[in-house]
């Protein structure tokens, strides 16, 4: 069953042209799915729309079956946790989480068990009397989750909650948000313009350019078969090693035994082939490069090498540690993408 | 990473801070020393030269002779009543168009918020005649509400509150509104208590401006029984020939003393409200 399904979406700010056209998505029920893609894309609007707080010009959007048009963000059964936290400066940690159950005419027995066992899973417990301004951002992060959670909300609704700790942090509050979803059992929608967010926690990714999808799927789909050049060099990092047909000469595609059409080949930085121009692999097509960037991160390393048909880039796991200097690299047939024109991939 | 200074210079650094803070201190300090002691003087030391600058005997007397020379109790109520009934309306009046201009988007927004701001500019002299026609065309001179209804609003106050509100995140409002917050809630429960200090600042404001106004009072009353403190000490000035310093001082300290008072205890807020304006 869907969870949340936007069908015909379009919204434009003011008079402008529209950010988001046509938009049809459908968010599974207890998935936690991520809204990925570059800065300006309509990640947040999609995501504010969902909660109400923004209103669609045109298309409808429902909730667990329900059309939410009219429907107040109070009363769609959804819980948001902002990017800045939000929290209310004058109310303590008590005050913030139960603000929401006040509001509702929570009794007061149920109200403070509800509080207590929400802190307590946090692990706020000894904060509870302070002021937002008083604690961490870890700790304030930790707070918003708990307003969120205190509602058991149907839906869960996160615009980038992590963007702002450090990465220690934004690792350690990655897991908890898994355990936390698996848990709780309601749908996460999860703002994220990091892949590795969205890739870490998401069993559901919707990536999205200027407004349109270009490819929803699960995590591993997504990485193993991009369906365009968008997604292709967006996920994984080093991105895709992307390199033109033609800059491979006249007649390439026949040559190579390329599938008609291509007008351009990937393959991925961890299947990069680094020779040194004797014994090649067979199978494997090698290219003159220059080594002129090596990150060693213990149990893998990246390599960036410059060649005549653009930067490619290398991961390997582990073994002895390439020198700088001129190299061959290239990448078996099989872990080849290819391309068309239009940037599709080609099957 | 803090540069150790040599012990001297720390030394003189510390001295020379001292000095300034005594120097604030001392133009603070010695106007208010200078009306309590004359307050405290004979008729003879305040017209003593040189002037002295400690009294062997105090003078409490000269404050009985104040309450003699007008109707003191009686004015201090007027001012009273005047004042908070001048905080009480701003409060009613203040707020919601604070709260109108910075939040709602409607027709003709900007333009009732630049006319409120252009009434600032009409200097005092310009008005206080019409109105005090139009008072007395009402039969309201020497009311209350002659004293209250001239300062029943503020455009300066509307125009700090507006800041303070549209300083408050957006993020904060429709976290409240998905917390099913209704308008009322988000502004008792939320923005009131975010520009608290604000609102304490400018009621304090408000309280000094009015408790000490000396102009409006006067002209728009002929009569003592709703006369003014200021107004009231005031003519101390001119009872029975030459200036008599020493009660007039007296008067004055009984005039003052509630503000200071307020104050005292207010500052921490005003504080506040001064750094949060700040930008934070
Ligand atoms: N209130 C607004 N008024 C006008 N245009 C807006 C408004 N909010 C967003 N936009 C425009 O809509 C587009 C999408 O914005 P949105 O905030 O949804 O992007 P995003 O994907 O969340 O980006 P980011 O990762 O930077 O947060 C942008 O081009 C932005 O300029
Ligand atoms: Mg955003």
């Amino acid at each position: 069953m869907t969870g949340i399904e936007l069908r015909g979406v379009e919204k434009a700010y003011g008079g402008n042209q529209p950010v988001i056209e046509n938009l049809d998505l459908q968010i599974e029920e207890g998935s936690f799915t991520v809204l990925l893609g570059p800065s300006g894309c309509g990640k947040s609007t999609i995501l504010r729309m969902i909660a109400g707080l923004e209103k669609e010009t045109a298309g409808e959007i429902f909730i667990n079956g329900e059309d939410m048009r009219g429907t107040s963000p109070g009363a769609r059964g959804i819980a948001m946790v902002f990017q800045n936290y939000a929290l209310y400066p004058t109310m303590t940690v008590k005050e913030n989480i139960e603000f929401g159950l006040k509001n509702i005419k929570v009794p007061k027995a149920e109200r403070e068990a509800r509080v207590d066992e929400v802190v307590r899973m946090v692990g706020l417990t000894e904060y509870i009397n302070r002021k937002p301004q008083y604690l961490s951002g870890g700790q304030r992060q930790r707070v918003a989750l708990a307003r969120a959670i205190v509602k058991k909300p149907r839906v869960f609704l996160m615009d980038e909650p992590l963007s702002n700790l450090d990465a220690k942090l934004r690792a350690q509050i990655r897991t908890d948000l898994i355990e936390l979803h698996r848990k709780l059992g309601a749908t996460f929608v999860y703002v994220t313009h990091d892949q590795v967010e969205a890739m870490s926690m998401g069993t559901d990714i919707v990536l999205l350019e200027g407004g349109k999808i270009r490819q929803q799927g699960t995590p591993q789909s997504i990485y193993s078969a991009p369906r365009n050049l968008f997604t292709a060099q967006f996920i994984g990092a080093p991105p895709m090693n992307v390199i033109k047909a033609e800059d491979l000469g006249p007649g390439a595609v026949s040559i190579y035994k390329l599938p008609r059409g291509t007008a351009s080949l990937g393959f991925r930085p961890e299947h990069t082939v680094i020779g040194d121009g004797t014994g090649v692999p067979k199978g494997v097509d090698l290219f003159r490069g220059e080594l002129v960037a090596r990150e060693i991160l213990g149990d893998h390393a990246i390599y960036k090498f410059k060649t005549d048909l653009g930067i490619v880039h290398a991961k390997v796991m582990s073994g002895s540690i390439v020198e700088y200097g001129e190299w061959f690299v290239g990448a078996e047939r099989k872990y080849l993408y290819c391309f068309d024109e239009k940037g599709d991939a080609i099957i | 990473m803090r540069v150790q200074m040599p012990a001297f210079r720390r030394a003189s650094g510390g001295a020379c801070r001292t000095a300034v803070n005594f120097l604030i201190f001392a133009v603070f300090f010695i106007p208010f020393y200078w009306m309590f002691l004359t307050a405290i003087k004979n008729l003879g030391q305040t017209l003593q030269t040189p002037p002295t600058f400690w009294v062997a005997r105090a003078h409490w007397e000269n404050f009985n002779r104040v309450f003699e020379a007008i109707p003191f109790f009686s004015m201090l109520k007027n001012n009273a009543i005047m004042t908070f009934g001048i905080m009480i309306c701003q409060f009613f009046t203040v707020i919601p168009a604070a709260y109108a201009f910075a939040r709602f988007k409607f027709k003709g927004g900007g333009f009732l918020f630049g006319l409120t701001l252009a009434t600032m500019m009409i200097p005092a002299q310009l008005v206080f005649l019409p109105l005090f026609l139009m008072f007395s065309k009402m039969g309201m001179v020497n009311s209350y509400a002659s004293l209250i209804l001239p300062w029943a609003t503020s455009p300066f106050a509307i125009f700090m509150l507006r800041q303070a509100f549209k300083q408050v995140p957006q993020e904060l409002i429709e976290a409240a509104k998905l917390d099913n917050a209704n308008e009322w809630k988000i502004i008792f429960k939320l923005m009131l208590p975010i520009a608290r200090p604000t609102i304490i600042t400018l009621g304090l404001i408000t309280f000094i401006l009015n408790w000490n106004d000396y102009f409006w009072p006067f002209v728009l009353t002929t009569d003592n029984t709703v006369r003014t403190l200021p107004v009231g000490i005031t003519s101390l000035n001119i009872v029975d020939g030459g200036v008599k310093y020493h009660i007039l001082m007296a008067g004055n300290l009984l005039l003052v003393a509630p503000v200071l008072v307020v104050f005292l205890f207010a500052q921490k807020q005003i504080i506040k409200a001064f750094t949060y304006m700040g930008g934070k």
